[in-house]
This record gives structure tokens, sequence and C-alpha cells, in this order.
């Protein structure tokens, strides 16, 4: 059976089950992107890149594995082949073709995928860009608490070249929390992302908060640690916002393999010339945790993030 | 050749600072900023970011395992991108990945610079940076094959390491490396820091001079980087530990540990310990 699903603006066609990913509710174009069930080639014809996660091949092509789920053949931005581990761990299957494969896949579309949890804030996205364990998705979680509703956890997927500016494309109404967070926040846990008991990662289902309408991104902030005598909250610009929004950039290595990386500098300088940036320094604990995400709609208003409004 | 020079040590020993000495030296013995990793391609062997970075992947969503036997590729695909050696600290012991493989490998290293301090220094400054008591420290430093960030209910910003008992990490370091390191004592750092500094940048092949390690050994002298701390806090201090740069005296632990907690240290540590010449 093929399902239809709504991510990033566009319809999916898949037959594999995304349970985290919004149906289709558009128009009746045809499926912008095909996901199908096939086998994929332990290694891609005319491999020009092979690594443990990753395989390029002069085509465009990209074959992402992770052994113990799945392998993922992807072309041309608009069709993945999903070949499940035999015997392997099935409840991650999709985790993997949503982050991993389709990481690739914003790339072959043309759109810039940033480290970024993306948040409405009095009707502004706001991404909060950072790296990996940093606290994206946390402090996205204590803003949706808080009232504020989500347009993409962890990565967030952005047209630089919109007519109107940058817009951000909403992923899918899912955060993936650790357990600390979780407990910090008292949210509930949902099923666990990897079955390895060791790993206490757990989905969140935000429906009733999540904006599935594109919105023109408003304002960057890039997460950091709190350390004495620096600011909370200060304007980044020139050429460090530059240098900023193409660090975050996700798969950049991959995007150098693939020849792409004039593209992806020029969607990060479109992206730094029209939308203000900050950076945002946290604190670590918990405790300061709501305050903060409470705190945080005035913090960026007087940084001036709303340039003149 | 490029590739990853490895300052490796265990907790406690004088790794930072032989980290930015080296990053003063190399810019001719420029000012240092604690809070600013060394510069250029300059990091820790279990950098996440790093890792997610050169892999194309999330380790957020992978297991322990699946990311430690990724762990050598991603060092080679670091080395084969350096135009000249990067220095990279690393705390892990020098072990193997699932299927038998070093996770440093050797394709990818440019030197080892190994940093060994008396661990009856360590575990009384690494009390105090893990806020624990000397007894609880004595014993972590002699759990076999320890390990450290783990992810379990959180994600640390570093990737899950394999410290090893003390013993453990200084010879996996000395004895089974990716190449021969050159030994660095904490307490000739203390002694004459200059000359350690030539020894090292002599045998790593870093291009410096006479008067560069000269001011760079100013720059970094303990009382520099302490009053940084002072000023603007050390991004990489644990919450647990009041400061990083505390005391940085050699043979502290004189004063500061019972005859039972020394001879439980000379007891757990004593081969390596003798090896040495701390006993």
């Amino acid at each position: 059976m093929i399902l239809e699903y709504h991510l990033c603006g566009l319809r999916v066609a898949s037959a594999l089950a995304l349970p985290d990913v919004l149906p289709w509710s558009g128009d009746t174009r045809s499926a912008d992107i095909e996901i199908v069930l096939g086998s994929v080639p332990d290694r891609l014809p005319g491999a020009t890149y092979v690594a443990p996660f990753l395989q390029l091949a002069g085509d465009g092509q990209a074959r992402v594995e992770i052994s113990a789920v799945a392998a993922y053949r992807i072309e041309q931005g608009r069709r993945i082949t999903v070949a499940p581990t035999p015997g392997g761990e099935s409840s991650a299957v999709a985790l993997f073709l949503l982050r991993a494969a389709c990481g690739i896949l914003w790339m072959q579309r043309g759109l810039f995928a940033m480290r970024a949890s993306t948040v409405e804030i009095d009707g502004r996205a706001v991404a909060l860009a950072g790296i990996s364990g940093i606290g994206k998705s946390t402090l996205a979680a204590a803003l949706i608490d808080a009232g504020h509703r989500l347009l993409s956890d962890d990565v967030s997927v952005i047209d630089a070249t919109a007519a109107g500016g940058p817009l951000v494309l909403p992923t899918a109404p899912v955060q993936w929390l650790w357990r600390d967070s979780l407990a910090a926040l008292d949210i509930v846990p949902g099923a666990r992302v990897r079955s390895d008991p060791a790993m206490q990662k757990f989905e969140r289902h935000v429906a009733p908060a999540f904006q599935a309408k594109p919105r023109p991104l408003a304002a960057i902030c890039h997460l950091d640690r709190l350390v004495r005598a620096r600011p909370v909250i200060e304007r980044t610009t020139g050429a460090a916002a530059l240098q900023a929004v193409r660090g975050h950039a996700l798969r950049l290595h991959a995007a150098q393999k693939m020849g792409l990386e004039p593209t992806v500098f020029l969607q990060a300088a479109k992206i730094a010339a029209s939308v203000p940036q900050a950076t945002l320094r946290r604190p670590m604990t918990f405790d300061a945790l709501r305050p903060f995400a409470q705190a945080l709609p005035e913090m960026l208003a007087s940084a001036g993030l709303w340039g003149g409004e | 050749m490029s590739g990853i020079v490895w300052l490796a040590s265990y907790l406690k020993s004088g790794n930072t600072w032989m980290r930015l000495a080296l990053a003063s030296a190399r810019e001719g013995g420029v000012a240092v900023d604690i809070n600013r990793f060394g510069g250029g391609d300059d990091t820790i062997s279990a950098s996440r970011r790093h890792f997610d970075s050169v892999l194309d992947i999330d380790s957020a969503d992978l297991t322990a395992s699946e990311i430690l036997a990724a762990r050598a590729t991603a060092y080679r695909l670091v080395a084969e991108t350096l135009g000249v050696p990067a220095l990279w600290k690393t705390h892990e012991a020098c072990t193997h990945g699932p299927d038998g493989t070093p996770i440093f490998p050797a394709s990818a290293t440019a030197g080892v610079v190994y940093i060994v301090r008396d661990p009856r220094d360590v575990a009384v400054s690494l009390a105090s940076h893990v806020g624990g008591t000397i007894d609880d420290v004595i014993a972590l430093m002699a759990e076999s094959g320890r390990i450290a960030s783990k992810a379990t209910i959180a994600l640390p910003l570093q990737l899950e390491q394999q410290i090893g008992s003390w013993s453990e990490n200084v010879e996996s370091w000395l004895d089974r490396g990716p190449c021969q390191p050159i030994m660095v004592q904490y307490e000739d750092m203390r002694r004459d820091m200059a000359a350690v500094l030539r020894r090292v940048t002599e045998g790593i092949g870093m291009p410096t001079s006479i008067a560069a390690i000269s001011a760079a050994v100013g720059a970094t002298d303990f009382k520099v980087l302490r009053a940084q701390e002072e000023q603007f806090g050390f991004a990489e201090r644990p919450e647990t530990a009041q400061r990083f740069f505390r005391s940085g005296i050699a043979g502290g632990w004189r004063e500061a540990l019972s005859a039972a907690q020394v001879a439980r240290i000379e007891r757990d540590h004593g081969t390596v310990m003798a090896r040495l010449g701390y006993l």
C-alpha cells in the first residue's frame, strides 16, 4: 500500500509507514518524493566515495547505511529505495530515513538543511542552531511547553532562495529527547528511538503544537554554554554570521564530496544576509530551563532580532 | 607527515596546559585564550561534532558500538584533509574497536605525546575536579576499563570514551600506541617547561623557535591560565569543579593524602609507577 505524507511542503508517496509524519492533505499534484522498498546494492555502481555510513556516486546518487537497521539509496532528490536489514531493528527504519537519508535528499533538492530546531515564537520562526548535545531539542521542548509551536526538531530544512526570503519548511510533529530532558520537563516518553536499552532516547509527539505551514525564517540563535563574564545573548553579524550558518549546515562534508559546497555556501550567504542572528548562551542546568524558555521571547526582542518592526 | 598528533594523558595530568603551550609556540608565542581550543583544526579525540561532520551521520542516533566501530575511519578521513599536523587532545586509553582494529590508527597518526603525572598528585587534583572524595577517586583510578561520557539518560557533548584505569591508560599508549610516543612527565613540565617544549616540538616536527617557546612558556604560566579562568570562566570546567586550574603543583600529595591512601595507590599502580620512576 502506498501512503501519502506531507514533509517540508512536499507530497511524499511512501511504501514505508512514517507514523511521525503528517498525512498529505494538499492538492492533487503528483508525488514530489517516492519512497519504495527494494534492494539496495552493497556498493553503489560507480561509487566515488565509500565510508561507513555513506557512499556517493558520480551521477549524484547516494547510499546511506546503518547496518543493524537498513540501507537507503537516494536518487536525484526524488526517490529513496529502502532495504531494511533482514532480522534487523525494524523500528528504527523510519528514523534513519527521515534523518540520515533525507539529510542527503534535501541537499540533492537544493534545500539547506541546518542543525537547528525551529520554534515559532510570537508568530516568528526562530531557529535554535547548535552542535549535537548543546540542547536544541531540550530548549525547543521547553518552548513548546511555554505555548510556542514547533516547525522542526534537531534539523531544519530551509528554502534559502524562496521569493520572500529564507523559508522554513516544517518537517514532522515529533521530537527526539533523552530521558533527563523528559524528566526535567515532566514529559511522558513515547517509543524508544533505538532498541539498545542503554540508549534512553525517546520520541515525543507534539501534533497539537506543530506549525505545519512554511514560515519565513525570522532569526537564528546559535546555542552555546553559558560561561562567566559572557552575555547571555549577543548579536552575531558580518563574517561571523556567515561562518555560523555555514558551520551548522548538515552534511557539509558530503556536500564537498558531491561538488555542492559552492551551492551550500551561497545558500548560507543568502540566509546570513537576510536573517538576523545571535549567540544565545544558556545555563546547562535543568532547573534554569523553564525560566530561560519563559524569558526567551523578551531576550530576543531586547537583542534587536526583530529588525525594526 | 601530515595527520593527527595525539596529546594523550590520563585526566588532570597537564594535557590542557601542554595543548595551550604548543598552540602558543606554534603561533610564535602568542597569548592564549583558554576558551578557544588551540585554533585551526585542533580538538579532542571524542569530539562528537568532528565525528558527525566527517562521517556525515548523527552520532546521537547511533549506539555506542556503532560509534566505536567507525571511530578509526573518522580519524583517517580527518587526516586526509589536514595540510599540516593537527593537535588532538585525548584522555582515552589506546584501545580497539569491536572488530579488534585500533581506534587510533597509525595511518591517521603524525605523532603521540604522552603526558604522565604522579598518580598520587592526580588523585588529589581529580578529587577536586569531579567533586568527589579522594577515596572515591582512588577507586575510580583503579577501575579497569572505565568508560566516560556514556550516552544513557542524556547526550554528552563528547562521544563515549574508554579511559581505563590509570595504569591501563599509561601502558596502552606507551606499549601499544600507533607510534613510538614522546613521553613527557608533568613534573618535568613544572621544572623546566621550555626544555620540555623544545623536546616535544622537535619530536613532532613543529616549526618554532627558542624565542617562541620562551614566550609560550610565559603565555601559559599557571598564574596566567588561572587568572583567565577567574575572569572569564572555563568552558571545559565540569559543574562539579570549583575551578579547573587549581594549584598545579607537583608533590602536593604528601600533604593531602593519608598514609593509607598513598599505600592504596602504590598497591594499585606500583608496577607502572616504578617503571616511570615514581617509586
